[in-house]
């Protein structure tokens, strides 16, 4: 139902979100370091999971959580999804929402890769032009490919994630719409109440 | 669930409080400069964005359509999951649910070939009647997909709502359907449109007990292989109606575009800063160019195989092949797999920073142990979709 599709595309999103670390920047083209995080976190999950539908032991989250924060572009994410909303709040706020988003972002990309059952990544190629790149991956099930884009920025050599596009639906805009319907109608601060339900929440359920 | 938590919470505490040192450090250490260079990056980015792809729909029908949506969740957390979980229990093997998923989408050929050619796409068309006919004979009635497996012919999905949508016809308002989901007036025309080309539609119509109970299969069956995904995703979001819809603009926006399949139809953008625009294409893994060597890791090939490792070993063998990057990870691979008991590497071929390789396994005549076996690579890290079956 639903253009399932859609659904599934966005979800492996934070799939191939992953990871970097190790990559430790053998080269500065934007699509090796995209592929040394992601191959990182693959690693990991696949020489720890006991079976496909297994759960990763707990002291593994630190590992991939390292090498997602040190991929993605957190600040720069938040700010895409607040756009001109970014801009009304002040500096504390601003540090509080990057924190609250990305540990959004952490819980539900974690919860994906516990759920990985053999999809393999196979990047594909990658577009440069000053500081911005995007580069274009599948992730391939059973035969069926979903194409996830990345778009990073170069910040000091090492290019960073500031949206991540699967099968065409871009993950910050997505966030956006959202935040927009719920600041025109519950302010700036509903929208952080909403924020830390859901994480708080996620911590319960653990 | 609980035991875990407890293991998780020591590491966690830490977490948490590595990333708050992190993030109230930050700040105070970043320079002024820094941070303006970076509001105007981010001016940059947007403006881009709002030039590129102005991705909104109307929706004055909000107030009825949110009610089509919670019925539609209803239906499926209620009827569709559950049915679907027992459904995935009879039919536990994926690949068997693989299959009746390749049949019915070879069943919508038609559509496909049909659009292709009305977007004037007559390669795509060529492709999809070839990949109908292919996977009609040699692939039983649709049920193997040798098209895309064996001839490697890409699929060009096309239907009516994105033809109209190639032809500037815009999405008019945003429409949520009960039991059909989202959509908009464009695209309910196109729907309507291509359900006249579908031989399902045309088996319910006509009263026929088997068009309703193949429509259930199908939609059973597409649930049944994406169990958890809605869940993830309505999990995810802060007002699932919202989510949905704009998901669905962006993805219909993307199809009508072509651009879901590479970086390049999505640009890096204009921006202010100048810069040549560079292309890079990754070398795919082609398997068809495996070399056999006498031992593993060890230089001269001695046999070049034609179609793809499955040539190479005997029948009633599975055979694997990796791709990896790394010298080492072969290695650490190849070791695994001797703990395993599993000896013969009987394959490999290198091409500059690439490396493929493959391994036999004894899959025997029972498939249930071919299955299992097949697990236990997978496990071992072999990429399951790499699997050839002989």
């Amino acid at each position: 139902m639903i253009r399932a599709k859609v659904v599934i595309t966005l979800m492996s999103i934070y799939l191939v979100a992953a990871g970097m670390s190790v990559a430790t920047a053998a080269t500065s083209e934007p699509m090796d370091q995209m592929k040394a995080s992601v191959d990182a976190i693959l690693n990991i999950v696949r020489e720890n999971k006991v079976n496909m539908h297994g759960e990763l032991a707990g002291s593994l989250r630190k590992q991939i959580v390292d090498i997602v924060y040190d991929r993605f572009d957190f600040r720069a994410m938040s700010q895409l999804a607040l756009a001109k909303n970014w801009k009304t709040i002040n500096t504390k706020e601003q540090d509080h929402f990057v924190f609250l988003f990305a540990k959004l972002l952490e819980n539900t990309y974690y919860d994906r890769i516990n759920s990985y059952s053999g999809e393999e990544v196979v990047f594909k190629e990658q577009q440069k032009k000053a500081d911005k790149a995007v580069v274009s991956s599948v992730v391939v099930r059973n035969n069926v490919e979903t194409p996830v884009v990345y778009k990073l920025r170069s910040k000091n050599d090492k290019w960073l994630v500031y949206d991540v596009i699967i099968e065409g639906v871009s993950l910050v805009r997505n966030y956006r719409t959202q935040f927009d319907s719920i600041i025109e109608k519950e302010k700036y601060p509903g929208l952080v109440k909403r924020l830390e339900e859901k994480i708080d929440k996620k911590e319960v359920d653990k | 669930m609980r035991k875990l938590w407890d293991e998780l919470s020591t590491a966690w505490v830490l977490l948490l409080a590595l990333v708050i040192f992190q993030l109230s450090a930050a700040p105070a250490v970043k320079a002024l400069d820094e941070d303006s260079a970076d509001d105007a990056w981010v001016e940059d980015v947007l403006e881009v964005q709002a030039v590129e792809n102005n991705v909104t729909i109307a929706d004055p029908l909000e107030p009825l359509n949110r009610v089509f949506f919670v019925f539609n969740d209803k239906l499926y957390f209620w009827l569709l999951k559950p049915v679907a979980t027992g459904y995935k229990a009879v039919f536990s093997d994926e690949d068997v649910r693989m299959c009746f998923s390749n049949a019915f989408h070879n069943l919508l050929a038609p559509v496909r070939v049909v659009n292709n050619v009305l977007q004037g796409k007559m390669v795509g068309a060529g492709t999809e009647l070839a990949a109908f006919v292919i996977n009609s004979t040699v692939g039983i009635v649709g049920l193997a997909d040798p098209a895309h497996k064996e001839f490697g012919l890409a699929v060009s999905d096309e239907d009516f709502g994105q033809t109209l949508g190639s032809y500037g016809i815009g999405n008019g308002i945003y429409v949520c359907w009960p039991f059909l989901g989202p959509s908009s007036l464009r695209d309910t025309v196109g729907t309507v449109g291509d359900a006249m080309l579908d031989p399902l539609f045309y088996l319910s119509a006509s009263g026929e007990t088997a068009g309703y109970a193949l429509q259930g299969d199908k939609q059973v069956n597409k649930v049944s292989l994406n169990i958890g995904e809605y869940e993830r995703f309505k999990e995810a979001s802060f007002d699932p109606y919202v989510a949905v819809r704009n998901a669905y603009v962006q993805h219909r926006r993307s199809k009508v575009r072509d651009e879901i399949d590479g970086a390049v139809s999505y640009g890096v953008g204009q921006g202010k800063k100048g810069g040549e625009k560079e292309i890079v294409k990754a070398t795919p893994p082609r398997s068809a160019e495996i070399v056999v060597i006498d031992a593993p890791l060890k230089k001269k090939p001695v046999k070049k195989v034609s179609q793809s490792a499955a040539d190479i070993v005997a029948p009633g063998y599975y055979v694997l092949v990796g791709v990896y990057r790394e010298p080492a990870n072969i290695e650490q691979q190849k070791n695994r797999l001797n703990g395993a008991g599993i000896k013969s590497v009987v394959a490999q071929y290198r091409r500059s920073d690439y490396a493929f390789y493959g391994v036999e396994v004894p899959g025997g005549g029972d498939f249930v142990t071919a299955k299992q076996r097949e697990n236990e690579l997978v496990v071992a890290g072999f990429p399951a979709t790499m699997v050839v079956r002989h």
